[in-house]
């Protein structure tokens, strides 16, 4: 038994897109990037039904780069244990509006487990297609861009609730 | 026989939830069991290392929502008389020189 079961789609509701951009919009119009760790049941089919924004004391967003303390990280770990979640993909914004590509430092410090998904938003968030989005998915030890053809046929896009949640370290977390 | 049953029942059953993770881990450990043998037992069930490449990779335990600095203890000096007990291992990263 693996703890990490192959994932061949992942479902996506649009109200998580949404919830995403809401969250780091703010940050964006700052001048500094944000993001959220996008939750749910691992599966052959993953769905996200979980979005949350890590804030507060161990959150760092900068104009560039955005990271996210161990403390913070282990609240939100306890977060997710309670509802028994697991992190499937992490979502941050990048300030350009060029083509989002992975910088060396979202490939050394993003989730680094088989089929995550990390997702960058150019424009600080503004942008609202999707299809704009990088979309990039972790395979034999790096990430691997999802061309657009593989994007649509394993990111589904749906309909549905997801949960929204501010975490912060001292495990407080606000719907 | 007798020694060895009451032996096996002051196990403790340890549970490790990592989140990127389906599975948590689970195994019985004996009260006098170092928390470091614990700590590997986990990062290898979970396919983990700690590691230095440009940037530093450790990862570690919390117990009771906090974050257990000194490995080198058994785990019945953390969890005392509990017959069970929920770590996470969670990942710590330091960032190297550009």
């Amino acid at each position: 038994m693996t703890p990490y079961p192959p994932i061949e789609r992942w479902r996506l509701p649009e109200a998580a897109c949404e919830q995403t951009r809401a969250a780091v919009k703010p940050a964006g119009r700052r001048g500094v990037e944000s993001g959220v760790f996008w939750l749910g049941r691992r599966a052959g089919v993953s769905e996200i039904t979980a979005v949350v924004h890590p804030i507060g004391e161990g959150v760092e967003e900068t104009p560039f780069y955005w990271s996210v303390s161990p403390e913070v990280y282990a609240a939100v770990a306890a977060w997710a244990n309670l509802r028994r979640l697991t992190l499937l993909a992490v979502a941050h914004i990048h300030l350009s509006a060029a083509q989002p590509r992975m910088s060396p430092t979202d490939r050394t410090q993003g989730l680094k487990v088989p089929d995550a998904l990390a997702i960058i938003l150019p424009r600080g968030g503004r942008e609202p297609a999707v299809d704009a989005w990088g979309w990039f998915v972790y395979e034999d030890s790096d990430y691997r861009e999802l061309e657009s053809r593989e994007r649509a046929g394993r990111v589904e896009l749906c309909a549905g609730e997801v949960e929204f949640a501010n975490v912060e370290a001292d495990g407080k977390g606000v719907a | 026989m007798a020694q060895v049953e009451a032996k096996k029942k002051q196990e403790v059953k340890v549970k490790i939830d990592y989140l990127p993770a389906t599975e948590d881990f689970k195994k019985n450990y004996a009260p006098e069991a170092i928390v470091e043998t614990i700590r590997t037992d986990a990062k290898n069930f979970f396919g983990v290392q700690d590691r230095q490449e440009r940037d530093t990779y450790f990862y570690y335990l919390t117990f009771r929502g906090e974050r257990i600095e000194d490995t080198n203890v058994t785990l019945e000096s953390l969890v005392k008389k509990a017959k069970s007990a929920h770590f996470s291992l969670v990942e710590q990263i330091t960032a190297g020189r550009f």
